[in-house]
């Protein structure tokens, strides 16, 4: 009895847990009216421009990244907020970044930045990142994989929107640049390793010998 | 010839190389070859030792530790591109994707925790820690008492809990549940603590602690040196991983200067612990030492050759992991305890 009243109890909860996700409005990278930009600097030179644009006066950085298109990693640190580990496989692992936010041990080792414009061509740094920042409407922000201060001025929202090109069905432009400052296009092979097969053998192979030097030792120990 | 297990110094070895897998990288393929060879070596030996029934318990902390590990990274790394279900943002803290990536990365976490736990569960299950003790120089012994009573804690622990289970049986009283935790913490604690201070009084009355009455030089030079010598490790051990050069060079120079203020502090006379049991490296310890150097070894060189066969990390996107033949076979070597300790053998 006991042990149905719990499972009764666990369905339900279940059951409202699903009811809760289904009912509640879905947030949808539709095209909004509003805009805000952002650039990424991978510390050798690559670009990225990316424009998202958004319904109401303001936005969070945290929505303006993940928006953004780009390859993103993050951890959440809870009320401490959300830290940027990677971007486009720049910056460190899930690991790395929990430990210390992917600073290495050097003053001058790389770790994301978050810049905010505040006005006339200058980034201010924004010590809360990404999760305690309200973009404004026509706000521009930066990430930099740098220990330093960003190496180019801050743009204007219309300046970023000429680079990030033209917007698509999900609000959202975006434009990455290589290093000589041509159109990076992609084209890198895809990281995909394919079936490991040789990985799965060994496995097999570690199990059945295991299995018999396992049976071997017990059928030693029972003759005894 | 007695008719012994692999020593201590054997067992170190191969539970340091079997660590390695789990602590170089996520991979789950050298994970997994290591996880079944010490799970071979543990069933094989396992029902030769009595000693090895207390760590059941600590196998479920471990397994329920490795699910804490999943259901935390699941909530805090939202990353992936292959997304579960989506958390609308009216949630605090909750909003956000939870994906399939953050679910395997906790899983990994947890088979690496898992592995670590079996690892040294299998080594302390074949060795007495009072080897320990005694393969440890003299100036060391007070560290070695206090951390084999410290090690003691865990089986003790177990072991009082076992009877405090048991004697609520024998009484009718079967605790279970989270109402039943109370009936079993507050009698475990004060059994813990009878048998601490039960230790303590062993110590005590064995000399543990006590000082020769020759002993009556001012100790200033003495403290200074250990003072030196352990600061300057400190100093030199953070300088080494936060590349910090004149730490570590200063601290490496303390750390000469207080030896050598201990060396000069030294007695010739001084009266030497006297073993009575000597333990000899036999043939099979010999064979799994050598095996397990060369696992290691053979770990960190494919390591740094190519760091995908030991790392894998399912973000941003989930590909299948690297399988390098070579470290995997090299790794089926951490079998060998199994092969050739003599426990159950007749020719020693």
């Amino acid at each position: 009895m006991g042990r149905l009243s719990f499972i009764i109890r666990i369905m339900t909860a279940a059951v409202i847990l699903i009811a809760a996700l289904v009912i509640a409005p879905e947030t949808t990278g539709a095209a909004g009216s509003s805009r805000a930009g952002l650039i990424v600097a991978h510390g050798d030179g690559r670009l990225a421009y990316a424009l998202v644009t958004f319904d109401g006066d303001s936005i969070t950085g945290a929505d303006l990244v993940e928006r953004s298109g780009l390859s993103v990693t993050e951890v959440n640190f809870g009320g401490l907020g959300v830290a940027v580990c990677s971007i486009d496989a720049t910056g460190c692992n899930i690991g790395e970044c929990r430990k210390r936010l992917c600073q290495g041990p050097k003053p001058d080792d790389p770790y994301w930045q978050y810049f905010i414009e505040s006005g006339s061509g200058a980034w201010q740094v924004a010590a809360l990142g990404i999760s305690g920042d309200s973009v404004p409407d026509g706000g521009v922000r930066a990430l930099i994989w740098s220990a330093g201060t960003p190496q180019f001025p801050a743009p204007s929202i219309d300046d970023l929107a000429a680079k990030s090109g033209p917007v698509g069905e999900t609000g959202v432009a975006l434009t990455r640049y290589q290093s000589d400052g041509s159109l990076d296009t992609g084209s890198e092979s895809d990281s995909d390793n394919g079936t490991p097969y040789a990985g799965f053998a060994v496995v097999g192979i570690a199990v059945v010998v295991v299995g018999g030097v396992v049976w071997r030792r017990r059928s030693g120990r029972s003759r005894r | 010839m007695t008719n012994r297990g692999l020593t201590l110094q054997a067992w170190l070895v191969w539970g340091s190389a079997a660590s390695l897998p789990f602590l170089l990288g996520r991979n789950p393929f050298p994970m997994l070859v290591a996880l079944i060879a010490v799970l071979g070596v543990r069933i094989s030996l396992h029902s030769t030792h009595v000693h090895a029934l207390g760590w059941r318990l600590l196998i479920r902390a471990a397994v329920l530790f490795a699910l804490l590990a999943v259901i935390f990274n699941v909530l805090t790394v939202r990353t992936g591109d292959r997304v579960i279900i989506t958390i609308p943002d009216g949630w605090p803290l909750l909003d956000g994707p939870i994906t399939w990536n953050a679910v395997v990365y906790g899983l990994l976490a947890a088979i690496g925790v898992l592995g670590l736990v079996l690892v040294w569960a299998t080594v302390g299950a074949n060795v007495h820690w009072g080897s320990l003790v005694r393969l440890l120089p003299d100036p060391f012994v007070g560290f070695a008492v206090a951390g084999s009573a410290a090690l003691n804690l865990v089986p003790q622990t177990a072991a009082a809990l076992t009877d405090i289970r048991e004697a609520s049986a024998a009484r009718g009283y079967a605790p279970k549940g989270a109402r039943g935790v109370a009936t079993v913490v507050t009698p475990m604690i004060n059994v813990g603590l009878d048998r601490s201070m039960r230790l303590a009084e062993v110590l005590e009355a064995r000399g543990f602690g006590g000082r020769r009455n020759g002993d009556r030089r001012p100790p200033v030079l003495h403290d200074l040196g250990w003072t030196l010598l352990l600061g300057g490790a400190f100093a030199a051990g953070y300088g080494l991983i936060a590349a910090i050069g004149w730490a570590l060079i200063g601290g490496l120079m303390s750390c000469v200067i207080g030896g050598a203020v201990l060396a000069t502090q030294r007695r010739s006379g001084a009266i030497r612990r006297t073993r009575y049991r000597q333990e000899p490296l036999l043939t099979a310890d010999w064979i799994v030492v050598a095996v397990s150097l060369s696992v290691a070894i053979a770990c960190l060189v494919f390591r740094q050759h190519d760091p995908r066969s030991f790392a894998y990390e399912p973000y941003p996107d989930m590909t299948m992991p690297v399988a390098s033949v070579w470290p995997l076979l090299a790794l089926l070597g951490l079998l060998v305890p199994a092969l050739v300790d003599p426990g159950s053998e007749a020719d020693r």
